[in-house]
């Protein structure tokens, strides 16, 4: 017990000291941010940043533009320049503290990424020991247990088990194995922890999965998203409509006889400019990124992060993502005459090959009837499933063909050898589908022997999540291989909008096509080679880790824990950058109210306006400050909101849009007349002004 | 042959000096210019303004115009080509 206290209280050390040293590494970079080639990609900031400059001029000289009439000159623009200092600073903070997360989750993936030693397989089968470094794609390994593997590539031959926790935290061990889609693919920097395997490598050193990832989370490849790029033009915008504004408001402050002088002039400037989310703009964006990140999924880029919050209609498999992935032999039930052994014998012989999770379910389920294979496996030969045949089977050299599948497909199978199709199964098959499960039926050449029922199970929880995508305004199709009747079933149980049975691969690409016709957004999940076109067609397109090297290629996101539901979190994660977004562009303009009606009372008090000044802040040089160190202290405020996100629930995009505007467009009008006042106070009591 | 006049060579340096700063230190250069625009904005500010202000200012204040110049040209261009920001 004390042992795990222990263990408790030095992780929490080491979590604490990570944090401390991420702080004073982005203080530190919030400093070499201020450098001018930096700060010009900000466009907000670099106004501040230039304001803060001639504060400084006038700090060293108050004359310097002519005369201004009030006391202490010297020291308000001191305290002037200051402020706008610390304004620029915790806006580089607010990114630096973002970054400094995706770096260290960089490092992270970095320590995994070691150069080591790896087997060249020779043309002639001899083996060269290189560098990882010198391997090129195309090349042939061998690792065996207890070794990394060096590069990303397609298993060969060879079955062994591997330890990915170094990418996907998952500490099981996956089997990897060739030819299957599932299991043939491996990542470079994963561990061989029994057996051996004989590589293929796909990718050239530096260009691998684990070298995209880091150069993603570090914000290497970071771009600007459509989202991003608005809001920049939007704040542009705002920024030169008032740079034009208070660069007028001279002549008519002359013409009235109240001149204002030029630091009252650049803190009007900085207090309406909409330097919060200026500021915090692109940490949003980055913590988006991390957060996706932190679901153990690495996106291409952060428009693919950002188009999650838009999709209007995703487009899911039924195995593994609806229901569990396992579906596994319930029952046989035989038709035709035939006995349970009959079919289970039958069963056996067509599944031996069979090393999918169901075809092992259904070897399982036959050897507990008692059925045994009565053939020299050595000289049959094995059918593959395909998307195109829906069946799987055994040929023996004799002639005879064993064969399971879609019953459709193998009715006509049978009678394509001039078989007559029994009348008691089409009544076994609605049995099945009725209840939800899969109907497989087994022929021996032109004789069908009965159903096998493959039993679904629905994941639970998972009809609350599409409630709530349907709330959100977000379409779910099922798209599943299996017939009407199950499907109906299925897709009733789980709650989805709607289904599509007996689909190929290409009703995937249809699908897809035909919502993205009608202007919507469409996101699927993939693993195999087949899915590949499909999830490249798709807005996004999540491949699973597990998948082929093709659907990763394809994909704009890669799941690395192969979880097909993530998706759905997904949505809400793009949903939660778009709103965090769109909710602090609302608060940091809600905000120039209360700056307003604190500075301009402020700025022309002499010529009778007084009335305006309706927070009755003391003096102007206290309601300039109040403005300003109000300004500067909403941004590192809100740092951990924008590094978190705003709290996201599944409501309509309207009830969204109400809920935000009172919330974040109110309380941004209501916040900052009390925070100034508060400011104003202290301010008065310390006698700065 | 032909021979240059000793005004024309101060010239050609001047250009090549000019040209140097532009693709060695574009920033420099920019910087150069609005100091030299300024001998002419700020005598047109002290002359408009009478002697109310002492000539430093005049110049101070020509400075100040042209940053402020600067940054809204700055902004038109981020408005117009907002992806290089």
């Amino acid at each position: 017990m004390s042992n795990r206290i222990a263990k408790l209280q030095k992780r929490q050390q080491k979590k604490r000291v990570n944090q401390n040293q991420l702080y004073q590494n982005s203080l530190k970079q919030a400093f070499v941010k201020l450098n001018p080639k930096i700060m010009i990609k900000n466009p907000v900031m670099f106004l501040v940043w230039v304001g803060t400059i001639i504060t400084a001029l006038l700090t060293l000289d108050p004359a310097l533009f002519g005369t201004v009439p009030g006391e202490n000159q010297r020291f308000f623009n001191g305290l002037v320049t200051l402020i706008l200092f610390l304004t620029v600073l915790f806006a580089n903070f607010a990114e630096a503290v973002a970054e400094g997360r995706g770096k260290a989750q960089a490092d992270s993936l970095r320590a995994t990424k070691s150069d080591t030693i790896a087997k060249r397989v020779l043309d002639n089968g001899r083996i060269e020991e290189i560098s990882s470094t010198q391997l090129r794609k195309g090349d042939q390994v061998k690792v065996v247990a207890g070794e990394l593997i060096p590069a990303d590539g397609e298993v060969l031959s060879g079955v062994a088990s591997v330890d990915e926790s170094a990418i996907t935290g998952e500490s099981a061990p996956v089997l990897k194995e060739p030819g299957s889609d599932m299991a043939s693919s491996v990542t470079g920097g994963t561990k061989v922890i029994s057996d051996e395997l004989i590589i293929r490598v796909t990718s050239d050193p530096g260009k691998g999965f684990i070298d995209r990832m880091i150069a993603l989370v570090e914000g290497a490849s970071r771009t600007k998203t459509p989202n991003e790029i608005a809001l920049t033009v939007l704040l542009a915008v705002l920024t030169q409509v008032f740079l034009i504004v208070v660069v007028t408001l001279p002549f008519y402050a002359n013409y009235i006889q109240s001149p204002v002088g030029v630091v009252t002039l650049i803190s009007l400037l900085v207090a309406l400019i909409p330097t919060t989310i200026g500021g915090l703009l692109s940490a949003i964006g980055i913590a988006g990124m991390d957060r996706v990140a932190q679901f153990n999924v690495v996106a291409t880029s952060g428009r693919a992060v950002e188009a999650c919050g838009d999709i209007n209609t995703l487009i899911l498999d039924k195995t593994g993502t609806i229901t569990l992935g396992n579906r596994l032999a319930e029952e046989f039930i035989p038709v035709n005459s035939h006995s349970t052994q009959d079919i289970a014998k039958a069963a056996l012989a067509a599944s031996v090959f069979d090393t999918t999770p169901e075809g092992k379910s259904i070897v399982k389920l036959a050897s507990n009837l008692g059925a045994n294979v009565d053939f020299e496996q050595t000289q049959a030969e094995g059918i593959d499933f395909s998307a195109r045949t829906r069946m799987s089977g055994t040929d023996l050299p004799n002639g005879v063909q064993y064969r399971k599948g879609a019953v459709e497909a193998i009715k006509g199978f049978v009678r394509s050898r001039g078989g007559q199709v029994p009348l008691d199964l089409d009544e076994a098959y609605g049995k099945v589908s009725r209840l939800g499960g899969t109907p497989l039926a087994v022929a021996l050449n032109n004789d069908i022997y009965g159903v096998i029922y493959l039993k679904d199970i629905i994941k639970p929880g998972i009809r609350e999540r599409f409630e709530q995508l349907r709330r959100m305004g977000v379409k779910s199709v099922m798209l599943t291989g299996d017939n009407r009747i199950t499907a109906s079933v299925i897709a009733t149980e789980a709650g989805v909008d709607d289904f599509i049975a007996e689909a190929t691969p290409e009703d995937k690409i249809a699908v897809i096509q035909q919502e993205q016709q009608q202007g919507k957004l469409v996101a699927m999940t993939g693993d195999g080679t087949n899915d590949a076109p499909a999830l490249a067609q798709a807005n996004v397109g999540v491949a699973m880790n597990s998948g082929t090297q093709a659907a990763k290629e394809a994909a704009n996101m890669v799941d690395l824990d192969s979880d097909p539901t993530k998706l759905i979190d997904l949505v809400t994660i793009g949903k939660q950058l778009l709103i965090t977004r769109g909710a602090l562009t609302t608060f940091s303009l809600a905000n120039d109210i209360a700056k307003y009606f604190a500075i301009i009372p402020a700025m022309f008090a002499s010529v009778g306006i007084g009335k305006l000044n309706i927070m009755a802040l003391t003096s102007s040089q206290s309601a300039i400050l109040s403005a300003l160190i109000y300004n500067a202290l909403i941004i590192p405020a809100l740092i951990p909101l924008a590094l978190r996100g705003v709290e996201f629930r599944p409501l309509s995009a309207n009830q969204l849009l109400v809920r935000n505007i009172l919330l974040y467009g109110l309380g941004g009008i209501i916040a900052p007349f009390i925070g100034i006042k508060i400011i104003d106070l202290i301010i008065t009591g310390i006698g700065w002004a | 042959m032909k021979q240059s006049s000793p005004n024309s060579e101060k010239l050609e340096l001047l250009l090549d000096f000019l040209q140097y700063l532009k693709t060695r230190h574009p920033l420099s250069l920019l910087l150069f210019l609005g100091l030299v625009s300024n001998l002419i904005f700020a005598p047109a500010i002290y002359a408009a303004t009478g002697t109310d202000i002492p000539q430093k200012t005049a110049y101070a204040l020509g400075l100040l115009g042209l940053v402020t110049v600067a940054l809204s040209i700055y902004l038109f261009f981020v408005i117009f080509q907002p992806e290089k920001f």
